[in-house]
């Protein structure tokens, strides 16, 4: 019986992160469905000793944990790989576990989500390394549309992340893995690649110029 | 050359120092100017994830740690050596600290690159990458991963030449360093 939901949001960006939008969304369905949850921010645990051991309890009472975190660097961010250690290093140490689902979803700043795919392999052998159950992993491109924003709130723009998220959290109540259909669904472009691009380039111009930088922009200060 | 040395592993590591020893070894006989870094031996703040450093103080992170002065010798090396105990397929976390700082180093403007979006490179010169990854028995999907990684590290970071070279203890030293002086002269001769 999946009873205990347990998010961790991956992003330095906490609260107002993507991964946390993507994730609330998921857990808030889970609820509907009768699961109970708890969610923590990884970047405020892994560095104090008492944060990090109710991660570590909240893992073992957990029956489903969903990793929710941003690309970086084509992997994962280095506070998220350390308190995946963390867990490894803890679960090699009992003597008996539970063996809770997992699930890990990516988003990246790119327009493509298969940029996630590495992330996601990465995340699949943590799983098996600690004795988890893999349910899958599902990857957004273009996270910065999201922007930290609740998902219901641009119910119609997200539709395809929404219709995604409902399959995710629908098979996962039954115990099953993440169907094919929520990953296309997820996955799917939210704007042409190349309008992303010059739009995208657009506004990192138009920051700089707010921030009186424009000119520096391409600067080198690392030569010397 | 100037070959920036990434030390990625952790205290209970200690069966890898040898082969650590025996690449610095390597790199010193060749002439090589090593600067090697202990990673957990110094202070390197997590990413914020701001991007300041790309539209407040254009190529320089905020954060005013060894973080911000290891991205500058980067910069400023022909090969970076990434030194690591295979962390499910990835780097550990004590690397990957810094890899997630060295963000400034390119721009935030997008290009499209081998059918991808990647962003454009700040500097003309960039540094090759060799990935040097232990595994304690070898692991066909670690192993594949791993290789991927790097892979697409080079892409992002604009790296001339990119190898991963995996070692595990069953492993020949001598195998491992005759395969690393084969990279290490590739990498000479496209510097």
């Amino acid at each position: 019986m999946i009873e205990k939901a347990l998010l961790l949001v991956g992003s330095p960006k906490v609260e107002q992160s993507t991964s946390a939008s993507l994730g609330n969304y998921l857990i808030s369905k889970l609820e509907e469905a009768g699961m109970t949850s708890k969610v923590l921010l990884i970047h405020r645990v892994v560095n104090r000793e008492d944060k990090i051991k109710t991660l570590l309890d909240e893992v073992e009472i957990a029956d489903l944990i969903i990793l929710s975190f941003p690309l970086y660097v084509d992997s994962l961010p280095a506070p998220v790989i350390k308190a995946m250690e963390l867990i490894r290093d803890n679960r090699r140490s009992l003597k008996s576990k539970r063996h809770p689902n997992f699930i890990a979803i990516a988003n990246n700043g790119f327009p493509e989500a298969s940029q996630n795919n590495v992330a996601l392999k990465i995340c699949r052998i943590f799983s098996n390394e600690c004795e988890l159950v893999w349910k899958g992993g599902i990857a957004l491109g273009g996270g910065g549309a999201v922007h930290g924003v609740p998902l219901l709130e641009k119910a119609s723009r997200f539709r395809n992340i929404i219709n995604g998220l409902d399959l995710v959290a629908l098979a996962l109540k039954d115990d099953k893995e993440i169907p094919q259909e929520a990953y296309n669904f997820i996955s799917k472009e939210l704007i042409p690649p190349s309008i992303y691009r010059f739009f995208g380039n657009y506004g990192w111009r138009s920051q700089a110029k707010r921030y009186g930088v424009k000119q520096k922009i391409t600067q080198k200060p690392y030569l010397n | 050359m100037k070959v920036l040395l990434l030390n990625g592993t952790f205290k209970q590591d200690s069966d890898i120092d040898k082969i650590y020893s025996l690449i610095v070894d390597k790199l010193k006989s060749k002439g090589f100017e090593v600067d090697s870094v202990l990673l957990r031996d110094v202070t390197i703040a997590a990413c914020q994830g701001c991007f300041d450093c790309w539209v407040k103080s254009p190529g320089e992170c905020r954060t005013a740690d060894d973080g911000r002065e290891i991205a500058k010798k980067m910069v400023q090396s022909n090969l970076i050596i990434h030194f690591t105990p295979i962390t499910f397929g990835g780097y550990s976390s004590q690397l990957k600290k810094i890899i997630d700082r060295f963000i400034p180093t390119i721009l935030p403007f997008f290009t499209k690159r081998e059918r991808e979006t990647h962003h454009l490179y700040r500097y003309q010169n960039r540094a090759s990458i060799i990935a040097i990854g232990f595994l304690i028995t070898p692991d066909e999907e670690e192993e594949q991963t791993f290789k991927e990684l790097v892979y697409r590290n080079s892409l992002n970071m604009g790296a001339p030449i990119h190898e991963a070279i995996i070692f595990s203890k069953e492993q020949n030293e001598s195998e491992f360093l005759d395969k690393f002086d084969t990279i290490l002269q590739k990498v000479e001769i496209n510097t």
